[in-house]
């Protein structure tokens, strides 16, 4: 009798489980070298978001009293040959590669690799062989010279495409359509209202919800906020001059970024889907979208985590490199590249070496950190014995 | 079909596919993006006239998959890939890139070679000294090799060597010239120019090999047989001559694919930098000068390199490691 009591005692007293997630960050605050990594790359965003803020001069600045100064109090990193402030278009450049990564990461690497990955190795079939013939095709291709392509060949296009953009859904023609209630620009309007309610209704109902129903919420509320964020971004940026730069620049290399990233959740969903727990709820009648989103999409996120943590830094590194080459990010939007570029000449070089240090020396930190933290994240996910 | 040759026939099937879709993208991007093609064609200050003409005599009225086609078979047949327009106004640009591609292979052989060469040893010596200070110390060097971009770490050696020490006369090409068709070309590998372009393609990819050599040896070093051969008494050394290294390096050739875009990439760096008359140089005097004829060639080129070389070293791969199964799992 005793016993039984004790038994049941155990069975209902609430089992604590460290959650995955819980053990991988564990795991991971122990690598000192991963930790600094972190830190690095998160005060290179805050930097880099807080450009506005924190830069002593706007990037486009110029003085052409004091061009070319070594650096002083008054700028510490120097001046370019225009007089502009080199700490201020360091920082701003900051803002260039984070836009850029978010936007890539966003739909190159979450939103196409991820859905088209699951669609791949749960459908299978045709949908399967289209897919991964299409990813074949793409990572057949030289990805650099392509890029190079685009980039030089559909820039007028995209400007008139930014250009056309601004002037339906900029915020002074917002402002115009909230006045008239009327037209396509007041729909694009309703739409982003109506997404932010579904958005906001998915985000507390995964709360309300409670553990076991949440996948279920998950799928709008996420989609919801992505395309909100998304919108918004798209809507902020046309302030920006450079903005057609940017469009083009993440729109091609999302092109070429999916691919990996597709195969390897295909490969693991092929895997999954022979489990247990996965025949388990087909046999319950679980539909396909309740398997994939709350069965599937939880085991393959660490394997996202791990590409995202890989893809941004390559990211990143492609983003200054076409800039370097002239058919990225266009003057006077600051990048890494543009600045590198400036700075690379050897008569530049040998008089003012200052200009290439602090943008370089930025860079290769930020790879390094990428990379060392990447490193750490496929240690922590898949561990396996040495 | 089983086995290796159908395997190799499958993937061969592929190839016309691949190639077909690669030059039909990029032909459209070209034909399709700049606006009017013919502005850039014509150049400034030509009246709408003789820019009718033009389209009359390039083709460009006829309906577009004839223009591919056309383009195609003229690339297929006569290696003509049209000529530039801004760089070598009027030129054939096969005979501008098959000089500067004998120019870039120099370089990249050259790297290529280094970069096996040095990490190789690299990534073994790092094994074998697992678990002693240098083990942490070398993965570090090695990642920090690897991930600092070709753009970053040239301009700090040509401020370093070129500018400060001096020990590099100065960039540029030169060396003993050889005729090899439309113009001459020089051997820049039996010079001093040779020396900064090698060090710098080859460091990133010489630390990626490395690391990779020291993780397959690693797991190779658990292995029964190498406790046999150990336990058998056979010297340190031979045990990793015979058993380790050789299946520890098969791997290794999967990976030379990679580098061989790893060095393609980096040349339209170095040589831009540099001053090397290679294709990356060309490529980028290409784009930013917007010669599309110049950049439709080079893509073309490359991928069907590119295409070609992946065939060749997983084909090479599955004969050599017989335990590589052909195709996807069924």
């Amino acid at each position: 009798m005793q016993e039984v009591v004790q038994e049941q005692a155990l069975l209902e007293r609430p089992t604590v489980v460290a959650s995955p997630w819980r053990v991988a960050w564990r795991r991971l605050r122990r690598k000192r070298l991963a930790m600094i990594a972190l830190t690095t790359i998160v005060v290179f965003y805050l930097v880099g978001l807080l450009a506005p803020v924190i830069a002593p001069y706007g990037y486009r600045d110029q003085d052409l009293n004091h061009t070319l100064e070594t650096p002083s109090w008054s700028h510490p990193f120097g001046t370019d040959r225009l007089g502009r402030d080199q700490l201020s278009r360091v920082i701003w450049s900051a803002r260039t590669t984070i836009i850029v990564t978010f936007a890539t990461i966003l739909t190159g690497s979450l939103v196409l690799s991820v859905g088209l990955g699951l669609l791949s190795g749960y459908a299978g079939g045709r949908t399967d062989t289209a897919i991964m013939r299409t990813g074949e095709v793409f990572a057949s291709l030289p990805a650099l010279p392509m890029l190079i392509l685009i980039g030089a060949t559909m820039r007028p296009k995209a400007v008139d495409a930014v250009d056309w953009l601004e002037s339906h859904i900029g915020s002074d023609a917002l402002r115009a359509a909230v006045e008239e209630r009327s037209g396509p620009e007041f729909a694009f309007l309703l739409v982003l209202g109506l997404l932010t309610v579904v958005g906001l209704f998915g985000v507390c109902a995964w709360f309300v919800a409670g553990p076991r129903r949440r996948g279920i919420w998950l799928l709008p509320g996420v989609a919801a906020v992505i395309v909100i964020t998304f919108l918004w971004a798209v809507q902020a940026i046309f302030a920006t001059p450079g903005a057609a730069d940017y469009f083009l620049m993440f729109g091609a290399l999302s092109l070429f970024f999916w691919v990996g990233g597709a195969r390897v959740i295909r490969s693991q969903v092929l895997a999954l889907r022979q489990t247990e727990y996965i025949v388990a709820a087909q046999s319950m009648g679980a539909g396909t979208r309740r398997i994939l989103v709350s069965h599937l999409l939880p085991n393959v996120s660490p394997i996202i985590i791990v590409g995202v943590s890989a893809s941004l830094g390559a990211i990143a590194g492609s983003e200054i490199a076409l800039t370097f080459l002239g058919v990225g990010v266009h003057d006077p939007t600051p990048s890494f590249g543009a600045l590198i570029s400036d700075a690379a000449p050897q008569p530049v070089l040998r008089t003012h070496p200052y200009l290439l240090i602090f943008p370089a020396v930025a860079v290769a930190m930020l790879m390094f950190a990428f990379n060392l933290l990447g490193d750490a994240l496929n240690d922590v996910f898949t561990p396996r014995a040495r | 079909m089983q086995g290796l040759l159908g395997y190799t026939l499958r993937r061969l099937l592929w190839l016309p596919i691949i190639l077909f879709a690669v030059s039909f993208i990029a032909f459209t991007i070209t034909r399709l993006g700049p606006g009017d093609y013919v502005d850039v064609l014509a150049g400034p200050r030509v009246d709408e006239e003789a820019k009718e003409r033009l389209r009359e005599e390039t083709g460009l009225n006829d309906p577009f998959y004839q223009q591919y086609a056309e383009y195609m078979e003229g690339v297929l047949t006569e290696r003509d890939f049209g000529k530039s327009f801004t760089i070598y106004r009027g030129v054939d640009v096969w005979d501008i890139i098959w000089p500067r591609m004998l120019v870039s292979i120099q370089v990249g052989l050259i790297a290529l070679f280094i970069t096996f060469l040095a990490g190789i040893p690299l990534g073994l010596f790092a094994a074998l000294r697992q678990g002693t200070a240098l083990d942490p110390l070398s993965i570090g060097t090695f990642l920090l090799f690897q991930s600092i971009p070709v753009l970053v770490a040239l301009p700090f050696l040509v401020l370093l060597f070129v500018v400060k020490l001096e020990w590099i006369p100065a960039t540029g090409w030169g060396g003993p010239r050889v005729d090899v068709g439309p113009q001459t070309i020089a051997l820049g590998i039996f010079t001093k120019h040779i020396i900064l372009p090698t060090i710098v393609l080859s460091l990133p990819g010489m630390a990626g090999v490395a690391r990779l050599v020291r993780a397959t040896t690693l797991s190779v070093l658990g292995e029964d047989y190498v406790r046999t051969a150990r336990a058998k008494g056979l010297p340190g050394l031979q045990v990793v001559g015979r058993h380790v290294a050789r299946n520890a390096l098969l791997p290794l050739v999967t990976v030379i694919g990679l580098s061989f875009i790893t060095l393609l990439e980096g040349a339209f760096f170095v040589e831009t930098i540099l001053g090397i008359p290679g294709i990356g140089q060309l490529g980028y005097q290409a784009a930013t000068s917007r010669d599309y004829n110049v950049i439709l060639a080079l893509v073309l080129i490359l991928a069907f390199t590119f295409v070609v070389a992946n065939i060749v070293i997983d084909v090479a791969y599955t004969l050599i490691d017989p335990r590589v199964r052909y195709g996807e799992p069924k």
